[in-house]
């Protein structure tokens, strides 16, 4: 009985894809409607923390003079850490944080509420592309350019250039509103970025009476120069067992590895953006010194495996001298980890580049945050006056003043100035920016993600033995073309 | 009945086969109903997909025909290193949790009350707690340098015996799968324990007295009347451990990314990338039809061989 | 004894000896495998000693290497941090109302069903059991955007309805359940019903109390699937009010640049008491062969 039954199983499943498929060719392509930001404005449960006697009056006797209320959905990266924030000891979590420069518009803004997410970094990329396929995103996300781009390429997001006036942009450091120049729209809003270089304990290296082998004063370097301090400390045996220590188990921070790629000369990104550049002499040659390194200890074994963490933990416990990060590893996250106790080696911490095959150093990675809008059905022209000047708001001088404090970053605009100023790892990272340029790490590239997590597999594979370096590069451009189908 | 008898014969008794199975209708349509709205539908809709360029813009969606599947089959070279993996761990995994959890169940079962809730309840915890507590845990007991496995193989004279360095478990490709298979293990063996001890108390106390009075050994009783008692309850086990390990990602994702060089890339990581940091819903659907395919095959003959009714 | 020969007896006492030792063997083998049961458990438990513990252990402490087995400096800070200022106790009670609310409405839709797919004959059940069955085959990202966009044209986002409408069909349940039901013999319905048993009195009646095993670990399992599906409630909860335990702790631990293990054990032993708790109650139905003999008699 049950045996012959069953052959009906893959037939009506068929007939019902068949059926579905049918359903969805004939249905309308648009989603419908649903008027949920005229909605949740009725319903005024809302997060804020303006007085709420303020807000009542306005609601049931609109006056001709209040504006139209305003809600506002903002979701952002959880990248201010209270701890860190300088001048709140009052902040107890991220979102406070983000309350607290929301309230300041809102105090001249009463019309406007705004809704905060604070979502962790795990969760972002969850949440928020579920929530622009369903027909619901936030009207404001803050984000990281390698992910907001992926959102622009698939033409969610809203021109900023034709909601934010000119003037305004005029303020904001050229290139980087290049990088967010997408198919033609402006797509987001820098806000900060960071610059990478490389992180070098200079205190193993005095002990060892080594000092004048690390370039301290011009921080340039050739690999062969690279290669003999990183051999000589660890021979020198004053705790040193992996002086370069990194990882390629994910494809975060990848920057510290590729910057062995830039460093030979070689670029990892095509400049048309349309896959990888690796085919050539120099990115062969950073493989193959990187495979040297390994293979001859100077590289932590566990680079395979290895999270992040990891990395610091090595450093910080002085196994490990040199890391990539940049100005905020050396203001920030070092004297954090002092505090906990978690440096338990003699740390001297400076700010190098990374070695070069060339005859100069080459460009610095850099990594914008910026503000997206996202386009919403339903939104009336008002309400999209009333969100770009929130927008701007959010990326206004006297913010981006203050999250480049916090969070060690540099500013986008030209009105800010230097927040940092005096700092000398500021004034350092600066000098080399103007002097070698930045290097492109695909952030802005379609696929971008893609790419960037097929890439791991073969470094690992180089570094475990399964594969040449010649190998790895050849797996890794094939695995750029089959992504980008060609 | 009336309506019926204008129906010609045949199609009368097909009608009168359903009106006679009412009641088992009526019992099936509180589930049903919103399975088909909540759970069937979504699904079949998602599926549909994979013949999509689908991305976040649902206004771009683009119907393709079967170029997804194409593009797995041609020009995706970690989809079929996954689909192997993750047919090896089902091999290593689904007997393994089986065997071990008949096994524990039987030894168990005639220990005390309190004894039997203990073990019960320690082998379903690691189900209850959680995939990221369990995920540290494990890789700090699988670190090659301070791990407790390498602790207890040295102790035990592993490494000087075969004359081996020691090995990182998780970094190194030959023994990556299998670690994280070990890991599956311990947390899929929970639930079948608590069905199988809760299916050993259905069984009836009368059989195991008649068989112990003609004079059966405890292996004959094992053989000949528990384990084919156990049956259905087997087969469950069975198929819904295929089930699950097919879909394993979660010890993946938090333990090792698919690494080292795609050693632990299984089908649902596939997936969850693609849906969560590709944003390409339509190849992910693509897969998903895949990975269907293949469980429903493996299901059915599951089935055949395991399924025969159980009447006594 | 007197009519035995020598050689008869001395036979008998032989086989006797071998039974003996084979007894002892049997015995000495149980007794090893209940060993390794005792050890397995305990490894079992490990995690959990470990989670727990590392909730009451400074950062220092809790990466230091060789791992602490015990905390040496115990601290509370962690669960103060968790604590203070969120609402920890509405983010628990919403959890908790999802996750009872999946188990009571699987548990009732599953044993309904169970009962029809095991134990009854109609057109069509075989089709219908597939259909169950294929829909477990996959994972949940494939219907996540389906589902979601029938939540918001549903409006119920931020709603309890979202958390556990959805799952009102649970089909391992009733898979289970079927599997449970085809063990109960057929003379035991077929009684009932010469008595004059209505269908649903068959399976109130005879039926449910034989299945109680099978409910205590559907309704544990039921509830476990509501309280940890962590994706689901991520996207369909906005309102600080309206998120449920785990998604709570995530946002609350985010945004700490250097996380603290402490903290995050201590989420993840939030999240784990009320689970022990509703295991512990539900342990009392897998009592042995319930009402198997009152039944009979």
């Amino acid at each position: 009985m049950r045996g012959k039954w069953v052959w009906i199983i893959p037939v009506i499943g068929a007939a019902l894809l068949a059926l579905s498929l049918f359903i969805a060719a004939c249905a309308p392509a648009t989603p419908q409607i649903v008027e949920v930001t005229k909605e949740v404005v009725v319903e005024k449960e809302v997060v804020k923390t303006v007085v709420v006697e303020k807000e009542v009056p306005v609601l049931v006797t609109p006056t001709p003079e209040v504006k139209k209320p305003v809600k506002i959905d903002l979701w952002v990266d959880p990248r201010f850490d209270p701890q860190n924030v300088k001048g709140h000891p009052e902040l107890k979590t991220a979102l406070d944080y983000e309350k607290m420069v929301a309230n300041d518009y809102i105090k001249d803004n009463p019309h406007v509420s705004v809704e905060i997410q604070v979502l962790d970094w795990a969760d972002l990329p969850k949440k928020v592309p579920v929530a622009i396929a369903g027909g619901v995103p936030p009207d404001i996300l803050r984000d990281y350019l390698g992910r907001t781009s992926t959102y622009a390429y698939e033409g969610v997001t809203v021109n900023l250039e034709e909601v934010i006036p000119k003037e305004e942009l005029e303020d904001f450091l050229p290139g980087l509103l290049e990088l967010y120049t997408i198919n033609g729209h402006l797509h987001g809003l820098p806000i900060f970025y960071w610059v990478q270089n490389m992180i070098v304990n200079a205190a193993p290296f005095e002990k060892a009476g080594l000092l004048d082998m690390l370039p301290l004063d011009d921080h340039d370097w050739t690999f062969d120069e690279f290669y003999a301090a990183a051999k000589a400390i660890k021979e020198a045996k004053v705790g040193v067992e992996y002086p370069l220590v990194m990882q390629v188990a994910s494809e975060q921070g990848d920057y510290a590895v590729h910057a062995f790629i830039w460093g030979a000369g070689s670029n990892t990104w095509r400049d048309d953006c349309q896959g990888l550049d690796l085919d050539n002499p120099q990115a062969l040659a950073a493989m193959e010194f990187l495979n040297k390194l390994y293979k001859e200890g100077l590289i932590n074994p566990d680079v395979t495996t290895a999270g992040w963490q990891d990395v610091n933990n090595l450093f910080y416990a002085g196994k490990g001298v040199f890391m990539g990060g940049g100005m905020s590893t050396v203001n920030v996250s070092i004297p954090q980890a002092q505090k906990e106790g978690k440096v338990t080696a003699p740390m001297d911490a400076r700010m190098t580049l990374y070695p070069h095959l060339g005859d100069k150093p080459a460009g610095l990675p850099v990594g914008p945050t910026g503000l997206v809008m996202f386009q919403k059905t339903g939104r009336s022209d008002y309400e999209l006056q009333e969100i770009t000047k929130f927008l701007i708001h959010l990326s206004s001088e006297k913010w981006q003043r203050d999250y480049c404090i916090s969070s060690g970053q540099f500013p986008t605009r030209y009105s800010v100035g230097a927040p940092l100023a005096g700092d000398p790892n500021y004034e350092l990272t600066l000098e080399w920016v103007k002097k070698y340029g930045v290097v492109s790490m695909g952030l802005n590239c379609p696929h971008y993600y893609e790419v960037r997590t097929a890439m791991p597999a073969f470094f690992q594979a180089m570094f475990l033995g399964k594969a040449t370096p010649q190998e790895a590069i050849d797996g890794m451009m094939k695995a750029s073309k089959d992504i980008f189908g060609k | 009945m009336t309506v019926s008898a204008a129906y010609p014969e045949r199609r009368r008794t097909w009608w009168q086969k359903i009106w006679e199975a009412r009641a088992a209708y009526l019992f099936i349509l509180p589930a049903y109903i919103p399975f088909i709205v909540f759970v069937l539908y979504p699904l079949l809709n998602g599926l549909r997909l994979s013949f999509y360029e689908a991305g976040v813009n649902k206004a771009k969606w683009r119907f393709i025909g079967f170029d997804n599947f194409v593009r797995l089959f041609t020009r995706d070279d970690v989809f079929i290193i996954a689909l192997k993996n993750t047919f090896l761990f089902v091999l290593i995994v689904v007997p393994v949790v089986v065997v071990i959890s008949i096994f524990l169940a039987v030894i168990v079962y005639p220990l005390p009350r309190a004894a039997q809730s203990f073990v019960r309840m320690s082998f379903y915890m690691p189900v209850v707690s959680g995939g990221v507590v369990l995920a540290m845990v494990w890789i700090w007991i699988f670190n090659r340098d301070f791990g407790l496995l390498n602790y207890l193989l040295e102790a035990v004279g592993f490494y000087q015996l075969l004359g081996i360095p020691k090995i990182g478990w998780l970094a190194q490709t030959e023994t990556a799968l299998l670690s994280l298979a070990m890991v599956v293990i311990s947390w899929s063996i929970g639930q079948p324990l608590i069905l199988f001890l809760a299916a050993l108390g259905n069984i009836s106390e009368e059989l195991y007295d008649a068989a112990k009075i003609d004079g059966a050994s405890g292996w004959q009783i094992f053989w000949k009347i528990t384990l084919p008692l156990l049956q259905p309850t087997t087969l469950f086990v069975l198929v819904t451990t295929t089930i699950n390990v097919f879909q394993v990602f979660v010890v993946v994702l938090l333990m090792t990314l698919g690494g080292p060089a795609n050693a632990t890339q299984t089908i649902v990581y596939r997936i969850y990338e693609n849906a969560f940091v590709f944003y390409k819903y339509g190849y992910g659907a693509a897969m998903g039809v895949v990975l269907l395919i293949i469980v429903g095959s493996i299901a059915y003959f599951q089935f055949k061989l395991l399924g025969q009714e159980v009447e006594y | 004894m007197a009519d035995f020969t020598v050689s008869q007896a001395k036979a008998e006492r032989l086989q006797l000896q071998k039974a003996v030792w084979s007894a002892r063997l049997t015995r000495l083998l149980w007794w090893l495998a209940v060993l390794v049961v005792i050890v397995g458990s305990l490894l079992s438990l490990m995690p959990i000693y470990w989670m727990i513990t590392g909730s009451f252990k400074v950062q220092h402490d809790a990466i230091a290497y060789p791992p602490e087995l015990f905390p040496t400096h115990p601290t509370l800070k962690n669960w103060e941090r968790l604590l203070a200022g969120m609402p920890t106790l509405r983010w628990l009670l919403n959890s908790f109302i999802a996750a009872s609310g999946v188990a009571l409405l699987g548990v009732i839709t599953s044993t309904l069903a169970g009962y029809a797919f095991g134990k009854k004959r109609f057109p069509g059940q075989n089709l219908l059991f597939w259909l169950l069955l294929l829909t477990m085959m996959l994972p949940k990202q494939i219907s996540l955007i389906p589902l979601f966009i029938m939540m918001r044209d549903l409006k119920w986002f931020d709603t309890y309805f979202a958390l556990i409408i959805p799952y009102a069909a649970y089909p391992f349940g009733i898979f289970l359940v079927k599997q449970f039901m085809q063990g109960i013999p057929n003379d035991l319905l077929d009684a009932a019903k010469i008595d004059g048993a209505s269908e649903f009195g068959v399976f109130w009646h005879v039926v449910l109390p034989l299945t109680k095993p099978a409910v205590g670990a559907l309704a544990i399992f039921a509830f476990m699937f509501g309280w940890n599906d962590y994706i689901w409630q991520l996207v369909v909860t906005n309102k600080q009010t309206m998120l449920t335990l785990p998604v709570g702790v995530s946002k609350l631990v985010a945004g700490w640049a250097t996380i603290d293990i402490g903290v995050g054990m201590a989420g993840a032993t939030l999240a784990f008491i009320p689970m022990l708790v509703i295991f512990l109650l539900f342990q009392d139905y897998f009592v042995k062969g319930i009402t198997v003999g009152a039944v009979k008699g």
